[in-house]
């Protein structure tokens, strides 16, 4: 519980830095999907309930910052953590450089998926042709954003584990 | 059977789960113009969250410029710096206030000449996704805000409020590729359908023998249902005429800055 508390305090954490200090400092229009990336590490380290119910509950958490219709996020972030779980048993989890492939390729999954609820079951022609349109400058941000985000976690283990576990804001297994 | 559940029980939990959020998905694009109580009750949370965290971070970004401010000014004359600073700083307040208080002004005449009642409001956050265009607002049903009312800034429509909470509520620009606003060139009275395509708009429906030229200012058409009628939206950036069919393609340039919203005005009706 403690730990499904704790992602999705992360993950509101996350969707605060990209509706304010993010947006406000990068172009119109491009920012990294913090959340996005968040779903792809569930994927690749949590159980397959937990982590599905999570996922789903982080994209609702999103639906309510972004978007017009409550669920679109919700699903896509679903959809991304089991085709990101099924994949995570036939590859090496333990490479830091997998998760930044990862990242990019979640990207593009998850967009095209979008495109198509968005097109498919919304009917909104113009925004999924938008999405497809911004999604190899968003699979290059996201991938950049996790390769900060895999150096900024792994200084943190390296550093300062030992405090934080004592402290109960850090796993006491390895996380990168 | 009962042993099949138990093996099978991961994949039908996830299945489940899968197609409960496809359900929620379909059940809230037929009814997607209200606000959930879901959306509500995070809003409702979430908002002193925000206001915190935001106090926070502005403070500490401001503590570390002045941290990193200081150690340059060792090089130097330290009295000569710190002086300095003091006054650019002033400056820049003041130079702050005269264009707050310039884009307040503009907001003033603005409501003045629409003569409509209407809700001054600040934007607070952007949409965290990089396809939409929404904003956030810090006014919301306390302040006698509902969904559907049109949202302008003193260059023109910015767009209409979707999703509302106590104290803040959502706004959807018109920028947005689900944005549609009705809408007329102002110097040939041609009607189209505004839409969004993330940075620009483009105009629907106006027919390709009617005379649209680059430069040409479009206004609402009042005809929507949501905003008055003659609300600058844009200027005409490109016409494309086809030798065939029966509408030309028009590329127009929003007035307003949406990179740079930051005070906007919530008309509490929208048609006159």
């Amino acid at each position: 519980m403690t730990r499904v508390a704790g992602f999705l305090l992360i993950g509101w954490f996350f969707l605060f830095l990209q509706a304010g200090p993010v947006a406000r400092s990068l172009p119109d229009g491009l920012k990294p999907d913090l959340l996005l990336l968040l779903v792809v590490f569930l994927g690749l380290r949590e159980s397959p309930v937990r982590g599905a119910v999570l996922a789903l509950l982080l994209g609702y958490l999103m639906d309510v910052f972004a978007a017009v219709t409550l669920g679109l996020n919700g699903l896509v972030m679903l959809i991304l953590f089991l085709a990101v779980r099924t994949t995570a048993d036939r590859v090496n989890t333990e490479s830091p450089m997998l998760m930044v492939l990862m990242a990019g390729v979640g990207t593009l999954f998850a967009g095209l998926v979008q495109a198509f609820l968005l097109g498919y079951f919304a009917g909104q022609e113009g925004l999924w042709t938008m999405v497809i349109r911004g999604l190899p400058a968003q699979v290059g941000m996201n991938m950049g954003t996790a390769l900060i985000l895999l150096g900024a976690g792994r200084w943190i283990e390296r550093r300062l584990r030992p405090d934080l576990v004592r402290l109960g804001l850090w796993p006491r297994k390895r996380l990168l | 059977m009962l042993d099949w559940f138990k093996r099978n029980r991961v994949p039908l939990l996830l299945g489940c789960l899968l197609l409960t959020a496809m359900l929620l998905y379909s059940a809230n694009l037929r009814y997607h113009p209200k606000t959930t109580l879901f959306e509500k009750i995070v809003l409702q949370v979430t908002a002193p969250l925000h206001e915190g965290l935001d106090w926070v971070l502005t403070s500490f970004a401001r503590g570390w410029h002045r941290y990193v401010w200081l150690m340059e000014t060792e090089k130097e004359d330290e009295r000569l710096r710190i002086e300095n600073r003091r006054l650019q700083s002033a400056l820049e307040e003041v130079e702050e206030i005269r264009l707050s208080n310039r884009r307040l002004r503009d907001l003033l005449d603005f409501k003045e000449r629409m003569d409509l009642p209407a809700v001054p409001a600040q934007v607070i956050a952007e949409d965290v996704t990089s396809w939409f265009r929404t904003v956030m607002i810090d006014k919301g049903a306390a302040d006698g805000i509902q969904e559907g009312m049109p949202v302008v800034a003193a260059q023109g429509v910015v767009g209409r409020i979707i999703k509302i909470g106590e104290h803040q509520a959502r706004v959807l620009l018109v920028t947005d590729a689900s944005s549609a606003v009705s809408a007329l060139i102002q110097r040939t009275r041609t009607r189209g359908i505004v839409r969004g395509q993330g940075e620009a708009m483009i105009m629907e429906f106006a027919l390709r023998l009617e005379d649209v030229a680059v430069g040409d200012r479009v206004v609402t058409s009042g005809t929507g249902g949501v905003f008055p009628k003659g609300l600058p939206a844009g200027t005409v950036k490109r016409v494309e005429k086809g030798d065939f069919g029966l509408f030309q393609s028009v590329e127009i340039e929003p007035l307003v800055d949406f990179s740079r919203l930051e005070e906007v005005m919530v008309l509490l009706e929208g048609i006159p």
